[in-house]
């Protein structure tokens, strides 16, 4: 997963434009991610990531960009290059 | 395992305050997560008392239960109407029990069934449960979460523990978390903290269900607590190479906290009853944030 396609798979799971969606966004920055929101957002990278996200330790309790995007990484599931 | 219950009598239009509130499109986003469109909740007459005592009046027209028989009865529930004491002996006092009734209250959440299950097959003769819930009372502000998933009802459950044998059980207890869903006392406003529960479910219930499902091979059909529609889904869909049976009602009923356990179990067991010698398993998991499982077989 590029870092566009993490901020569009985002973007898309809180039902917002992608230029709203910044790498520092955590969660209560923005009205659409609460809690509700969170889940969402896991649900959605999860399902992009043919389910081997949610095998990341902790990966529920993740509440901001930077925190998943790091976890994803070091999973082998995103590449910043 | 005869079972009787009772729903609040309030119809909850989940739907229609959410498309109003946010629009259709994000109130189509909401209840992919939260599973119901109509929740049935408590009306101002009605509170945990009045649930339970129309649960065991039902029990009582559908099954022919004579109450002198029944040795224990157990009460659940997390919105007991008087701080102390529990709703057990106000229950008791109601019907026409043994005056040797042995009277417990629990104050358990969503594992609050299976808990109660664990203790009553542990007591000597015939088991009346009660698990009665009223969340709604505890929820006065909007919460698009919480407000759109929690239903208000109860279910009455006897249990012969002659007619049933607990293979193994299992308990899970997530050290502070007690906050992640809670009620301050005195306070009446319910706290849920989304994320947290999940990540139990995924770290924590998960893997311990998958565990359970490879020790216990003969589990034919698992009743998992019916937490959202998303705690459910995501469980169906990883537990679906197990090819054990795993009835649900999330998306009609909502969560009915401790109660929804032997809801889903009379409506599942109304279609497909359990067979003698079948072995199944009952799963409950949140407040705590704590897992109780056990794996059960109908004697033959």
């Amino acid at each position: 997963m590029k870092q566009i396609e993490f901020i569009n798979v985002v973007a898309s799971a809180l039902g917002v434009d992608s230029s709203t969606v910044t790498m520092d966004l955590k969660i209560g920055d923005i009205r659409e991610w609460d809690s509700l929101g969170h889940l969402t957002i896991l649900t959605s990278l999860d399902a992009y990531t043919g389910e081997k996200a949610s095998e990341i330790s902790n990966f529920g309790s993740l509440d901001s960009l930077s925190a998943l995007w790091s976890a994803l990484v070091n999973a082998g599931l995103a590449s910043n290059s | 395992m005869k079972i009787g219950f009772a729903l609040g009598k309030r119809l909850f239009d989940a739907q229609s305050t959410l498309v109003d509130l946010y629009g259709s499109e994000t109130a189509m986003a909401v209840l992919s997560k939260t599973g119901p469109s109509f929740l049935c909740q408590a009306s101002p007459a009605e509170n945990s008392l009045t649930l339970s005592v129309e649960s065991i009046n039902r029990l009582i027209q559908d099954h022919e239960i004579d109450l002198k028989l029944i040795k224990n009865l157990i009460s659940v529930t997390e919105s007991p109407l008087l701080q102390f004491p529990g709703n057990a002996p106000l229950i008791a006092s109601t019907f026409d029990f043994s005056r040797t009734l042995s009277v417990f209250d629990l104050n358990a959440g969503c594992t609050g069934f299976v808990d109660a299950i664990k203790i009553a097959m542990g007591l000597e003769g015939i088991s009346l449960i009660i698990c009665s819930e009223t969340y709604s009372k505890h929820i006065r502000k909007f919460n698009r979460t919480t407000s759109c998933l929690f239903a208000d009802g109860a279910c009455a459950i006897l249990l012969d523990p002659t007619e049933w044998q607990v293979i193994r059980s299992y308990s899970i207890f997530r050290p502070s978390t007690f906050n992640s869903i809670s009620v301050s006392s005195g306070g009446d406003e319910l706290f849920m903290d989304g994320k947290e529960v999940y990540n139990f479910v995924l770290s924590d219930v998960l893997p311990t269900i998958n565990q359970i499902i490879a020790e216990n091979p003969s589990i034919e059909r698992a009743y998992l607590h019916q937490a959202s529609k998303l705690v459910t889904d995501t469980l169906t869909t990883k537990l679906n190479k197990t090819n054990v049976k795993l009835p649900t009602f999330i998306e009609r009923s909502g969560n009915f906290v401790s109660a929804t356990l032997p809801l889903l179990m009379a409506e599942d067991m109304a279609v497909t009853p359990i067979n003698s010698g079948e072995i199944f398993l009952i799963a409950g998991f949140g407040v705590g944030l704590s897992f109780s499982a056990c794996v059960l077989k109908k004697n033959e």
